[in-house]
């Protein structure tokens, strides 16, 4: 699928009157290196203030993407503005703006202290309280040089520069990669609790999904250069519902539903579809329906409690015909544990208070 | 440097007997050095190699130059500032360099030896050219990172231009001034460049430039010279005085700086223009 709907869905949300301009805006974005193209045809507006989960396999024009909205690379077709005006093309722009590339390049025979001297020299914003507080605050010694500090520490140093920056957009690509689990969940966390305390639109990329469960709430899905889904998380957890089933029979399947994604093993196939909002859409009378066909949330949908994902409010009538329809999701729920956080979240309402709450720091101070 | 200019000066000034002895013994203290000041002329391709190249290179390797680009300054104006600033570095030790030789040269006094007017590497190694050498090197490193941006190919690009632009000037540097005619027979003053030598006829007539006089044809090599001279022909030797030296220093010099501002522009521009 084209992600046309999605990414129609994603417009007509920006074109709501929220009385501010989107901060990051692509039309027609494409980029080529020589022959091919590494992303094509990539239309989307995100709202102030959001934290954009970009997220697709390797190779899926990830990188492109962001170097393109941080104006590292010029498009081939399109345009991408930020704050309205051209992507990267002035000072101005660029102070806005913080960028955390893959591997968080830093300048290695320098100090911990020389780094934040460049940050300084460079960008007139620079909060040095800031990075200092940071730095302490993770114990990470100033004196000591960037290529000797570990490397959960370096990702702290760089997101300390980025975020030292005081920008308004935070662009960071692949930052979890090449982390252990626990420095993942400290850059997380420091990451989440910066961004709460002062309301930047973060866009941040991963091929792990499970790394962006509850910290995100737009989402970009990228696959082979073409933007598939863009749009709010909960909206489209709404929507959308991971199927499995046999793998010779997913072009049927394929032919009645938008396929998002798929994958398969040689018997079995797993895909994500846009369903609709209605009931899953596997037909108990099709030609499928003995066939052990399966659908639930997707566990980022599940996490995050869209109506659909908390237990059925009654069982599956169709066990019979060998469809489990929505038998794994009340399993789903408990297992990550989310089930009263989540209808909290919807009685929360307000949109602040909710995202603090999924950050996990709501008992910090701000 | 120091040492060896002091022991020659000491020589020179100390060394009561015959002027040909002091000759021979600074000729063998000359050749010594002479060794090691041959290579001068290339330094300023390795500092182009291992000093201007990585200035992008080694961004373009670590990919810092995602760090640096990202900040609040403009591509432009970082690779602007970086360029220009480290160019104005090299410029200085370069002329220190320049300094260092001519200051060792001036040891050796009135004597054959030790002539940067005529010695076509010693010219590059001293007074302005230096510093202007090391620029240009400096310069060509840095932009051969800015367009070719790993280090291998970037590398044969800056050894395969420098070698280029080394033979180019060196072969050009007649065409700087109008060399000046000697009298028949006169032997080049001390430190002047000899142009291109001929021979004048007993009509009073010059041979043009590159051409062998109408006699002697079909004589043997080694006889040839006394042939044409029992011919009536005499040798004519066109030079640059030793006055002209500081006029080809200061011409060499614009060229090239003026080639380092062409390079180091179109460095900036490629930079400044996001990559494709």
């Amino acid at each position: 699928m084209t992600g046309d709907n999605l990414t129609a869905l994603a417009a007509t949300r920006s074109d709501r009157p929220t009385g501010e301009r989107p901060v990051l805006e692509a039309t027609g974005l494409g980029k080529r290196y020589r022959r091919a193209w590494a992303l094509r045809d990539c239309s989307l507006a995100v709202p102030v203030g959001r934290v954009v989960a970009l997220v697709g396999p390797n190779g899926a024009g990830k990188s492109t993407l962001l170097r393109l909205v941080v104006g590292l690379l010029a498009p081939t077709a399109g345009t991408v503005r930020t704050f309205g005006a051209p992507a990267g093309d002035s000072a101005d722009t660029l102070a806005k703006i913080a960028f955390l590339a893959q591997d968080k390049p830093l300048y290695e025979s320098f100090t911990v202290a020389d780094t934040l001297r460049f940050g300084r020299h460079l960008n007139p914003g620079w909060d040095d309280e800031l990075a200092r507080a940071r730095l302490a605050e993770l114990d990470i010694p100033l004196r000591r040089k960037v290529g000797k500090l570990s490397g959960g520490q370096q990702a702290q140093v760089a997101l300390t520069v980025a975020l030292a920056k005081r920008p308004k957009l935070l662009v960071l690509d692949e930052p979890l990669a090449n982390l252990d689990p626990l420095a993942r969940h400290d850059v997380m966390r420091g990451l989440m609790s910066a961004v709460a305390d002062s309301g930047m639109t973060v866009v941040l990329s991963s091929h792990v999904v499970s790394d962006l469960v509850d910290t995100c709430d737009w989402l970009v899905v990228l696959n082979h250069g073409r933007v598939q889904v863009s749009g709010d998380i909960e909206e489209l957890c709404g929507s959308h519902r991971m199927l499995a089933g046999p793998a010779d029979q997913a072009a049927g399947v394929a032919r009645r539903l938008s396929v998002v994604d798929s994958s398969s093993t040689d018997r079995q196939v797993t895909m994500l579809a846009r369903t609709g909002t209605g009931d899953p859409v596997l037909d108990p009378s099709g030609p499928h329906a003995r066939s052990g066909w399966r659908s639930w949330c997707s566990p980022t949908c599940a996490s995050r409690s869209p109506p659909r994902c908390r237990v059925p409010r009654s069982p599956p009538r169709r066990a019979s015909h060998g469809v489990a329809d929505l038998a794994p999701a009340p399993a789903a729920v408990p297992r990550h544990g989310r089930t009263d956080r989540g209808v909290r979240h919807r009685d929360a309402g307000a949109r602040q208070p909710r995202r603090e709450h999924r950050l996990g720091i709501r008992g910090r101070s701000s | 440097m120091l040492v060896h200019g002091n022991l020659v000066a000491n020589i020179v000034s100390g060394y009561a007997g015959d002027p040909a002895d002091v000759e021979a013994v600074l000729g063998e203290y000359y050749n010594d050095a002479y060794q090691v000041l041959t290579w001068l002329p290339i330094m300023p391709v390795l500092i182009g190699l291992f000093w201007g190249m990585p200035v992008l290179t080694r961004e373009f390797e670590k990919q810092t130059h995602l760090l640096a680009w990202t900040q609040s300054v403009t591509r432009g104006r970082w690779i602007a500032v970086k360029l220009g600033s480290l160019t104005a570095v090299a410029a200085l030790f370069g002329l220190a360099l320049g300094a260092i030789v001519t200051t060792w040269l001036s040891t050796f006094g009135e004597t054959r030896y030790a002539e940067p007017f005529a010695d076509p590497g010693l010219f590059s190694s001293t007074g302005v050219a230096a510093g202007a050498w090391w620029a240009f090197g400096f310069v060509l490193g840095a932009s051969a990172g800015a367009f070719v941006r790993r280090m291998l190919p970037a590398m044969a690009v800056t050894i395969a231009v420098f070698v280029l632009v080394m033979v180019g000037i060196f072969t050009s540097r007649d065409g700087y001034a109008e060399p000046a005619r000697l009298p028949v027979d006169a032997m080049p003053p001390v430190g002047s460049l000899i142009a291109h030598n001929t021979w004048v006829g007993p009509d009073g007539v010059e041979v043009p430039a590159g051409q062998n006089p109408p006699v002697c044809q079909n004589e043997p090599r080694d006889t040839y010279l006394g042939c044409v001279e029992d011919a009536g022909y005499r040798n004519l030797l066109y030079v640059y005085p030793p006055s002209m030296y500081w006029r080809f220093q200061w011409t060499e010099s614009g060229l090239l700086l003026a080639a380092a501002a062409l390079l180091g522009g179109a460095a900036v521009y490629r930079i400044s223009r996001r990559p494709v």
